[in-house]
């Protein structure tokens, strides 16, 4: 798995953990994501950054700003591995 | 049966007309009594009292349908609408109890009696509804990511301890805290019932302060009416608390608008968090 197919599952799990099913069917309506949650297989269609970005959006959709803080926890260990031209632009 | 998102969606308009029309008589009860009907005139005022009892009981029922579409006891949001069905059920119970002995028995109700089972335990789920919700908007990551935060909620818990104890003790209590009785029941819910309001209140700033700057999106408003309804049920158990030391409390009074606040906001916010699963449910 990707690093980036990977932070979308760690902000899956954590959408999870607060809103239940509907974080997995939220993410499931970003376009560029194909998503087998029960395999957790994860693929990214296109630019990553921008489907990681759209993912976010989802969820910020839903709670606000306390979403997106809330993700950027979820994968902050993965986006400082990241060179910063690479980072999605809501998870910086 | 009714925990499917498509059954969900099917009784949510049952559930809204349902909730507006319970609300809707209580409202009126409360304000034909408060302008038409003696204050010894405790008849309407029980009926008031009994009316009280349905918004927040056919809510409660529904919301247990409704957690589940938010993930039940697998998900924070599902756990916080799960506590609400489960208060707001309990409350209502307790509130039946009242009624009967209004009622049926035709005599004031005795104090302990069941129904102070059904409120004390309604409102402890209330607060854990609260808790959840501050959990699942981030209230422990932002006092990580901010320390100062820390300080902020440590200075307000002990404020709000102080300000229930001043006033539920002092105010409305005369300084008499009961556990002088040799009842031990009503002893115990002498000192029950004002520290699950401090518990309240810590509950409501914490969530208040530390995360209400961020809430946005569907779900604040689902968010802003539980802090609304906990707000209100804190006032009405402060001002209750004050007219029964008085002995001058009867169905229907003034304070019991918060009362009315209390469970149609907390009743609300189920129908909100309904109405956000609907919606967001992915068309088949």
């Amino acid at each position: 798995m990707t690093v980036f197919a990977q932070m979308v599952e760690k902000i899956i799990a954590q959408q999870e953990v607060i809103i239940g099913p509907i974080a997995v069917e939220q993410a499931q309506q970003v376009k560029s994501l194909k998503i087998d949650w029960e395999k957790r297989e994860i693929e990214i269609v296109g630019d990553p950054q921008r489907a990681l970005d759209a993912l976010v959006e989802r969820y910020k959709l839903l709670f606000g700003q306390i979403a997106v803080e809330t993700c950027k926890e979820a994968v902050s260990k993965l986006v400082l591995g990241l060179p910063s031209n690479q980072q999605p632009k809501s998870l910086q | 049966m009714m925990g499917t998102p498509k059954n969900t969606k099917k009784h949510l308009p049952i559930l809204k007309f349902t909730l507006l029309v319970s609300s809707f008589v209580s409202l009126v009860l409360w304000l034909y009594l408060r302008t038409s009907i003696p204050a010894s005139d405790s008849s309407i005022g029980n009926y008031f009292a009994l009316s009280l009892s349905i918004t927040p009981f056919i809510a409660g029922c529904f919301g247990f349908a409704i957690a589940k579409g938010w993930g039940g006891a697998k998900s924070l949001l599902g756990k916080a609408i799960l506590s609400l069905s489960i208060g707001l059920v309990l409350w209502s119970l307790g509130n039946f109890v009242w009624s009967y002995y209004n009622l049926v028995q035709h005599v004031a109700a005795p104090y302990p009696s069941f129904a102070d089972v059904g409120y004390g335990l309604g409102v402890l789920f209330w607060i854990l509804s609260t808790i959840y919700l501050g959990r699942a908007l981030g209230v422990p990551m932002m006092l990580r990511k901010r320390p100062a935060l820390k300080l902020v909620a440590v200075g307000f818990a002990t404020v709000s301890v102080a300000v229930s104890y001043y006033l539920f003790i002092v105010i409305a209590r005369g300084g008499n805290l009961g556990l002088q009785s040799d009842d031990m029941l009503k002893a115990f819910f002498d000192l029950y019932y004002p520290l699950t309001d401090v518990c309240a209140l810590i509950a409501i700033t914490m969530v208040a302060i530390v995360s209400a700057r961020y809430i946005g999106g569907l779900l604040r408003k689902p968010a802003l009416a539980i802090l609304l309804g906990m707000t209100a049920s804190y006032i009405y158990d402060l001002t209750f608390s004050y007219y029964t030391t008085k002995e001058t409390y009867v169905n229907g009074q003034f304070t019991d608008i918060f009362l009315l606040i209390a469970t149609v906001a907390l009743s609300v916010a189920i129908v909100m968090f309904g109405n956000r699963a609907v919606n967001l449910k992915p068309e088949d």
